[in-house]
């Protein structure tokens, strides 16, 4: 009989930590792969695992997928939320922009994880359909944004839907030719800061 | 019987379009990595090796369909009649966008998936040059229109561009997506504008 086991979940292993290594891995294949292209097995090799280990916390490639998706909003979504909290819609708007360029330079594989991922949804609808945290977000974040300036009075006479679908498409625009391009820069912040200012 | 190479008798230039429209239309389903060259023979109906002989890799072949696609894009979208104001100009460019999206959607799938394509498959860097010169010019002809109307008379002309292209982007990606887009954003641009051009056209 063997005695020395080469697959599976290793013994004693902390599961936590084992989990958090192959989300880690995850993300950073899925970026730089695509859904398609990342490979179980390399994810796990990438995390120092068998792909056995892989296999016995996440069954497939989309139990994977969705968990770092939910682990890589976890640490973005409250970062962006605290600037809700500004004492003018100006404030937080310059602050979410800033925090967004923060993000990009000390989480590159979240952000390139995030901008990614409404695409890798179009592509493969079984993945959408276990995410609905994005859409739900970016209505919470984009409608809450608008209710700010609407108490301080900074948004003139337009209507809340046309704020709200406005300041989204065109912070979300900001975002996907910033990442994609590797070069967000705060140009479009000011000009945004310069035009509620207009309003 | 003559089964490879380029197919005697044909009309080389007519082939050559057949292969980049049904190229594009793979490429745009599928991916780089996951469109076949035997696939895109099998829908033009010739030879895997006669793609080979027109383009001589799919690496190639990816570039020639990304300069076909650009110059139809960028030509058919951008405002024609001379608009003197940022809201026509808005009109006419989200006008000609929809019309093309839907009646080739595979020229906007395969120039929104470019930038994800670039950043997998580095030899695609070249590529992104060229889509951001195709942007500004586009871009930047718009922020001039905006500041010369008052619409964005408080913006630089480096603010107004960068500022206009978040926004058509992000409409552009938001409804590429969704294949739908976000509902009332086409209309959130053009009131945004309207309401700009009453509020700053005077001053």
């Amino acid at each position: 009989m063997a005695t020395k086991r080469l697959s599976g979940r290793p013994v004693n292993e902390d599961s936590v930590e084992t989990r958090s290594a192959f989300i880690e891995s995850g993300r950073k294949f899925f970026s730089l792969h695509g859904y398609r292209g990342a490979a179980m097995s390399s994810i796990a090799k990438g995390a120092g695992y068998t792909p056995n280990a892989l296999r016995h916390h996440f069954p497939d490639k989309a139990d994977l997928y969705v968990a770092v998706f939910a682990d890589t909003v976890n640490d973005i979504y409250p970062k962006l939320v605290a600037h809700l909290y500004s004492e003018t819609f100006e404030q937080a708007v310059e602050g979410s922009m800033s925090e967004m360029m923060k993000l990009a330079k000390e989480y590159p594989d979240h952000m390139d994880f995030a901008s990614r991922a409404p695409d890798e949804f179009r592509k493969h609808p079984e993945l959408a359909e276990r995410i609905t945290a994005r859409d739900n977000f970016q209505e919470f974040f984009y409608a809450s944004l608008i209710a700010l300036g609407r108490r301080t009075g900074e948004l003139g006479n337009l209507s809340d839907q046309t704020l709200n679908v406005f300041f989204r498409n065109t912070m979300q625009g900001w975002i996907y030719e910033g990442i994609y391009s590797r070069n967000l820069q705060d140009t479009t912040q000011s000009a945004l800061i310069k035009l509620a200012r207009h309003l | 019987m003559r089964k490879k190479g380029r197919p005697k008798g044909g009309d080389s230039a007519a082939t050559k379009k057949k292969i980049l429209d049904a190229a594009r239309v793979e490429f745009a389903a599928n991916g780089y990595d996951g469109a076949a060259i035997v696939a895109i023979a099998k829908s033009v109906g010739i030879a895997p090796s006669a793609v080979y002989h027109y383009f001589q890799s799919k690496e190639k072949l990816y570039m020639e369909v990304f300069k076909q696609t650009s110059v139809a894009i960028w030509d058919s979208v951008s405002p024609t009649d001379n608009p003197s104001t940022l809201v026509e100009a808005m009109e006419q460019l989200l006008d000609n966008s929809r019309l093309l999206a839907d009646k080739l959607p595979s020229y906007s799938d395969f120039l929104a998936s470019l930038p994800i394509e670039a950043k997998l498959h580095p030899q695609f860097s070249e590529l992104l040059k060229q889509r951001a010169d195709y942007q500004d010019k586009t871009f930047r002809n718009l922020a001039l229109i905006g500041i010369a109307s008052g619409e964005l008379h408080f913006l630089s002309e480096d603010e107004a561009t960068e500022l206009i292209r978040s926004i058509i982007m992000g409409w552009f990606f938001e409804r590429h997506f969704r294949q739908e887009e976000i509902e009332h954003s086409g209309e959130a641009i053009i009131s945004m504008f309207k309401h700009l051009y009453v509020t700053n056209s005077e001053k």
